[in-house]
């Protein structure tokens, strides 16, 4: 009972900060014109959201924040780019990109992450950024910065919406964050692995000593969010830009999504996302914070992590 | 595997140019006093500044510089003294700038700064230069303060007069009313040069807006929805290549390229461009070329390519900064061969030579260049417009004067120097 | 008079830092160019403000991803000063630390409510959030106004007018970089410092011990604030105009992640990361190697230092080499023991080899676990042998043994309650033939090792319990100790604070080269932290192995879920 009332007492100040911000942005603006800005800030807010929700599936799983989720991704989509420049024809260069990405997860989940299994969560991350730049390093020793754009049949095709064209690869962005998050509550509800995935989320050494494979759980759950880190590098670098810098660290604006989701709620991951991407367009609208309407993800972010923890008191080191 | 792609990349484009160029006519490269004759005095010391690093490699111009200088060391050297050409790069970080200029000054103690392309170096350094007496031959510019600033000058146009010509040449030949200039919420970069677009529109009774794109931002959408938001009739894509081509693509998404005019500066003419963005936006896109383009059959713009391919890696870019590296250094060389041989490796002299560079011509230029005792230098403003078209470029206007109160000033120093 | 006293040299890193910074101010700007006196002074800002991030993560054992976003805020007051107000440089200095001082202060609050992961990332969208406000604002750079952009100018900052000159300012900022340290050392040492050293153990246990939890967390992070406003001004001063791209949120990710590759726990520590940041992508630059090689060099020292170095690379060279480390090498192997008390068999023949660095030793109560600690001590006749490192340990008499480097703790932490913490731990080396100033290096590495240097002077019997099982634990690495007997030293703790006490029985041999011998009853942490573990039940070993194997052991799940033996 208790749960439910602190539960809607958080969803009821959301719909109303986000209603008065939302009124305010728009106050006097032609329906149209809100229109437009509305989709093209849902649709970036749905590739922080698919960032995000990447980084979630691997922390609850692992306690792993993966700060190298971008760079990995960054990996994946540049070698795609490459392949197709070689002629490997496209499904082949973008499953062979994603796998490119799965590898380095899992090649870090397996080689590296267990060295690191007993430490804080905090340590964890910034072993992570150690990998980052090693693979931000590699790309930029491979690949010299130059113009260049990564393509999708499905960025030929689209529909209207509310005035704004959508095209056919924004969509699958959109509709890949929802079906990921899904599928992922489903099987991590029904499935035995999903519910050993929980409890390792919930109790590393109590999982062992009840029998939980933590090696396989833990692999497997490696390899899922490189799976998904590759293709939100695929969709990165086809709907932001292909510049490596730029997509390695769509993963701090990828955070400020997680964090809305607490590091565990998928769904609260996916409207955080949302909710990011829907204000920081509708700022254009502000003459005073268009300027700094790349800062949305960050303030949103902090305000959301201390509405989560408000009267909250520390007491013992240790938990995070 | 770098190299290697990029020698690949050479290699198919530049392939058929290069050797229809040197099939024409059977010269070797032309450098320096031509004697053929490997130089073997004492050295001059000469430097130079690029910045390669994310965002962007910059290092084109020292590149073709560098590649001049072989070609002159190899045919006699300045008076039988070859010129050691010593490079640093500041990787995009303003530290590393300032002390790239001191090393090279103070340390190296260069009698000049030539072929310099970098985004912040020159904004850094412009006091040090005033400093040490040093008249800086740059190459690649970007930020004001190349071009606003006592001892820098420049070859290349940078953002304000490329952006100046492209809105020009929309206005008066694409009926243009209402420029869109997108740009970056930079200063000295985005803002400096999007307002003169805006007033050079204004005063031929049209209109300019501006709209400001955060380099950080991972969204262009927004920014392009806010151009379309002012009415404006035409785009201009004030921005680095990448981004340009990210807001282009955002833009065909809406399928917006009948529903405006587009045009860009020249970062957009990069023979990577055509290709990035697609089949959609062929023959659509106007880009202003602030040096000759690349196939033009000038005796300058030849032999940039056979100095390059002679003397220059395969995979050294050829671009409009390396044009620029190239006549940076050439104009310099001409400069020191002027002088008498026993001043050449005096710092006080060969400076006082260059800032009195008055009227030399190039094919690569549409005016002439000249450097001249001023708080300001832009010999460049003048240039010609490409159209993308056959994944490659089409020449739509050639040489044509840009038309600005902002070069007021600057044709007040020609008219002084009798070059107008 | 005391705090007159902290300033003397007393130990060898001080000594160090002395001649250090002697060297670094007389001798070094004399002799370099000015390339180098450019990259020099850069790198000394940035060794301060690395100094700043470290403290806090080692010290305080607080994230912050800001540091360098600090830097930037210093920089852009000492800008607006320094082209709107006529005020001296050194003024100014003042200021922009004070300004940004106040902006660590703000971001102390989100502390008081989050820690570890959270308080990193809360900290990282502030880095984020400083980016783009630079980025979008600019630094000034001598025009009108109070944001003072104005395109085409480039008015530098103005240097203070005892340094104008490049060698000038690198000796100036020297003199402020040594200043900031000393300040982090003095608080350190002083009030503060004892009091972050029980907040990070326990906030609880602070609060109980009457610690002002908010006002010692804010004043963590106003110090570090106002070490990168000095930072950041001096930087100004440097290159005289600042650019958002020296202010990155990356940038001050790689700083904290530089801090740690550089040892959080040692001043040496921050100049190795400035070394790291400043001066080795210069050296790359000028040997003409692709820049993109400081990511990859960068990134893989973080793996390293994280994986094997918790104390970073200087831990590794100067963490405690002046102590020689004991060690087993040549493994420690048991043959034959067994203990009899008149009739009764309380150890069965026992043989087994230990090999890895801590050992867990388990059985349900009456196994024959103390007893087995007794046979190594010596304070039962037992029969057989023990051999370690080459030495026949079960021939030597008790306190021969002791003297060799067998340590032990006992289940109720044995220390002398009117002693002080310090004297607690030096009886132990009482008896060893060293020096007092090896002594009291050793005694002052082994506190710091548990975290105690900030209570060194409290009497032993003002301590918590967990308190009192950290000094027991300090007793027990002192010196050069070879193994290291833990009997139930998490009994009686709580969860978290057996956490704490994992981590340091963890690092024990890392610390010291000591082999541990761990009897607990708390299967998680033998679990955590033994490479292997002997299991006893009725003075008989039922089970030896990796922790793993161990514990789905048959006999082993019989024994502990009561089921009857075999």
């Amino acid at each position: 009972m208790k749960i439910d009332r602190t539960l809607a007492l958080s969803f009821a100040a959301y719909v109303i900060i986000m209603a008065l911000a939302v009124v305010w942005l728009t106050w006097g603006k032609p329906a149209t014109v809100i229109g437009l800005f509305a989709v093209s800030g849902l649709a970036t807010g749905s590739l922080y959201a698919l960032g995000g929700i990447g980084l979630v599936v691997l922390y609850r799983a692992t306690g792993v924040l993966n700060l190298a989720n971008g760079a990995m991704g960054a990996a994946g989509v540049m070698f795609a780019w490459q392949l197709v420049q070689w002629g490997t024809p496209g499904p082949a260069a973008w499953a062979i990109g994603i796998l490119l990405t799965t590898g380095l997860s899992l090649g870090y989940g397996r080689g590296i992450a267990p060295h690191l299994a007993y430490q804080p969560p905090v340590v964890k991350a910034a072993a992570t950024l150690g990998a980052a730049l090693i693979i931000l390093g590699l790309i930029n020793f491979f690949w010299i910065e130059d113009a260049r754009k990564f393509s999708f049949p499905t960025d030929a095709i689209g529909v209207k919406i509310l005035g704004l064209r959508v095209t056919g690869t924004r969509l699958i962005a959109l509709l890949a964050a929802i079906g990921v998050v899904v599928a992922t509550q489903i099987y991590l509800t029904r499935s035995v692995r999903g519910l050993q995935m929980r409890s390792l989320a919930d109790n590393r050494d109590l999982s062992a000593l009840i029998g939980i494979p933590i090696l396989r759980v833990e692999t497997l759950a490696w390899g899922i969010s490189g799976l998904l880190a590759g293709f939100a590098g695929l969709m990165f670098g086809n709907l932001i830009r292909l510049e490596p810098t730029v997509i390695t660290f769509m993963v701090i604006p990828s955070i400020a999504a997680a964090i809305c989701g607490r590091l565990e709620n998928l769904w609260l991951v996916l409207i955080g996302g949302l909710s990011i991407g829907l204000l920081e367009s509708l700022l254009t609208f502000s003459p005073l914070l268009k300027g700094v309407r790349p800062m949305t993800p960050f303030v949103i972010a902090a305000l959301a992590m201390l509405w989560m923890q408000r009267g909250q008191r520390l007491t013992f080191a240790g938990s995070d | 595997m770098k190299h290697l792609i990029l020698a690949g990349l050479t290699a198919v484009g530049l392939a058929g140019l290069s050797a229809t160029n040197a099939a024409a006519d059977g010269h070797a490269a032309k450098c320096g006093m031509g004697t053929g004759v490997q130089a073997t005095g004492e050295p001059i010391k000469v430097g130079g500044i690029h910045g390669n690093a994310a965002p962007g490699d910059f290092s084109s111009s020292t590149d073709a510089a560098a590649a001049y200088f072989s070609c002159v060391n190899a045919n006699g050297g300045i008076h039988g003294r070859p010129i050691e050409y010593l490079v640093e790069n500041d990787q995009w970080n303003p530290e590393l700038a300032g002390q790239a200029a001191l090393k090279l000054l103070v340390d190296e103690k260069v009698v000049a700064m030539v072929g310099n392309g970098s985004f912040l170096e020159m904004a850094v350094n412009a006091g040090t230069y005033a400093e040490q007496g040093i008249m800086t031959m740059a190459s690649a510019c970007a930020v004001s303060e190349c071009f606003e600033s006592s001892n820098i000058v420049s070859t290349n146009q940078g953002p304000l007069a490329s952006n100046i010509g492209a809105a020009q040449f929309a206005q008066e030949e694409l009926g243009s009313k209402s420029v869109a200039c997108i740009g970056l919420a930079i200063p000295n970069v985005g803002t400096w040069s999007c307002d003169q677009v805006t007033k050079l529109m204004e005063s031929r009774g049209g209109a300019g807006h501006s709209i400001f794109l955060n380099p950080a931002a991972p969204d262009v959408n927004s920014a392009l929805l806010e151009a379309v938001a002012t009415g404006a009739d035409t785009m201009l894509l004030n921005l680095p290549a990448g981004l340009g081509i990210a807001v282009l693509k955002a833009a065909e998404e809406q399928d917006l390229r009948d529903a405006y005019k587009w045009i860009a500066p020249t970062p957009l003419y990069d023979l990577s461009v055509p290709e990035a963005i697609g089949k959609y936006w062929d023959g659509a896109v106007y880009v202003n070329a602030e040096l000759a383009p690349f196939t033009d059959g000038g005796a300058d713009n030849k032999n940039w390519i056979k100095v390059m391919d002679s003397y220059a890696k395969a995979d050294d870019p050829r671009d409009s900064f390396s044009q620029s590296g190239y006549l940076s250094a050439r104009f310099f060389v001409d400069t020191l061969l002027a002088m008498d041989a026993a001043d050449v490796g005096d710092r006080t002299k060969v400076n006082a030579a260059i800032t009195a560079i008055s009227g030399y011509k190039s094919d690569l230029l549409c005016g002439p260049y000249y450097v001249g005792k001023a708080d300001f230098h832009m010999p460049n403003h003048a240039g010609h417009m490409v159209l993308i078209k056959d994944g490659g470029f089409e020449v739509v206007r050639d040489c044509y004067d840009y038309d600005s109160a902002y070069f007021k000033p600057h044709f007040a120093i020609e008219k002084e120097l009798g070059l107008r | 008079m005391d705090r007159l006293a902290i300033f003397m040299p007393k130990t060898a890193s001080a000594r160090q830092a002395i001649v250090f910074s002697l060297l670094a101010f007389f001798v070094l700007p004399s002799v370099i160019g000015a390339q180098w006196t450019n990259i020099l002074t850069s790198a000394a800002c940035f060794a301060v403000a690395a100094a700043g991030v470290a403290f806090l993560y080692g010290r305080v054992g607080m994230v912050s991803l800001t540091q360098v976003g600090l830097m930037g805020v210093g920089g852009w007051v000492m800008l607006r000063l320094s082209h709107g107000t006529d005020l001296p440089f050194e003024i100014n200095l003042i200021l922009a630390g004070g300004v940004t001082m106040v902006f660590g202060a703000i971001l102390a609050f989100p502390a008081l409510r989050l820690r570890g992961l959270y308080l990193a990332l809360i900290t990282l969208m502030a880095a984020g959030g400083f980016e783009i406000l630079f980025a979008t604002y600019q630094f000034p750079n001598g025009g009108e106004g109070f944001w003072g952009v104005q395109t085409g100018t480039e008015v530098g900052v103005r240097r203070p007018t005892i340094a104008t000159s490049d060698t000038g300012y690198l000796r100036f900022t020297i003199a402020v970089s040594i200043a900031c340290f000393l300040l982090i050392e003095w608080n350190r040492r002083s009030k503060p410092g004892r009091a972050w050293a029980m907040l990070r153990q326990s906030e609880a246990a602070a609060m109980a011990a009457s610690v002002n939890v908010v006002f010692h967390k804010l004043w963590a992070f106003a110090l570090s604030g106002l070490i990168a406003g000095f930072a950041g001004a001096l930087l100004a001063g440097s290159i005289g105009l600042l650019d958002p791209s020296t202010f990155r949120a990356s940038e001050s990710i790689l700083l904290f992640a530089l801090a740690i590759v550089g040892g959080a726990r040692f001043w040496q520590g921050a100049l190795i990361a400035a070394v790291l940041y400043r001066i080795l992508p210069a050296l790359l630059n000028d040997w003409g190697l692709d820049p993109d090689l400081a990511f990859i060099i960068f990134g893989a020292g973080l793996l390293h230092a994280l994986i094997t170095a918790p104390d970073g690379i200087a831990g590794q060279i100067f963490g405690n080499r002046a102590v020689a480390k004991g060690s087993t090498d040549g493994g420690l192997s048991i043959a034959g023991l067994s203990v009899r008390y008149g009739g009764v068999v309380a150890l069965e023949p026992l043989d087994v080899s230990f090999t890895k660095p801590v050992v867990g030793i388990i059985g349900p109560n009456g196994a024959g676990k103390t007893t087995l600690m007794n046979a190594f001590s010596g304070f039962v006749s037992s029969t057989g042998h023990i051999d370690a490192g080459g030495t026949r340990l079960s021939s030597l008499a008790p306190h021969k043994r002791s003297q060799w480097g067998l340590r032990r703790s006992f289940q109720k932490a044995e220390i002398a309650e009117d002693l002080s913490v310090r004297q607690n731990i030096q009886v132990q080396l009482d008896g060893a033939k060293i020096s007092a100033s090896e002594r009291d290096k050793a005694i002052s590495i082994a506190l710091d090792f548990v975290g105690l240097d900030g209570q060194q002077d409290t009497l032993a019997g003002q301590l918590s319990g967990f308190e009192r099982r950290l000094v027991d634990l300090a007793k027990a690495v002192v010196g050069s100790p070879r193994i290291v007997m833990l009997d139930e030293p998490a009994g009686g703790l709580s969860s978290d604070e057996t956490e704490k006490l994992g981590d340091l029985i963890l690092g024990i041999h890392a610390h010291c080269g000591a082999q541990t011998l761990l009897i607990d009853h708390d299967v998680d942490l033998v679990k955590r932290v033994c490479g292997e573990t002997l299991v006893l039940n009725f003075g008989r070993k039922i089970a030896f192995g990796p922790v793993q194997e161990v514990f789905t052991h048959p006999d082993v799940v019989a024994a502990y879920l009561g089921g009857s033996e075999k």
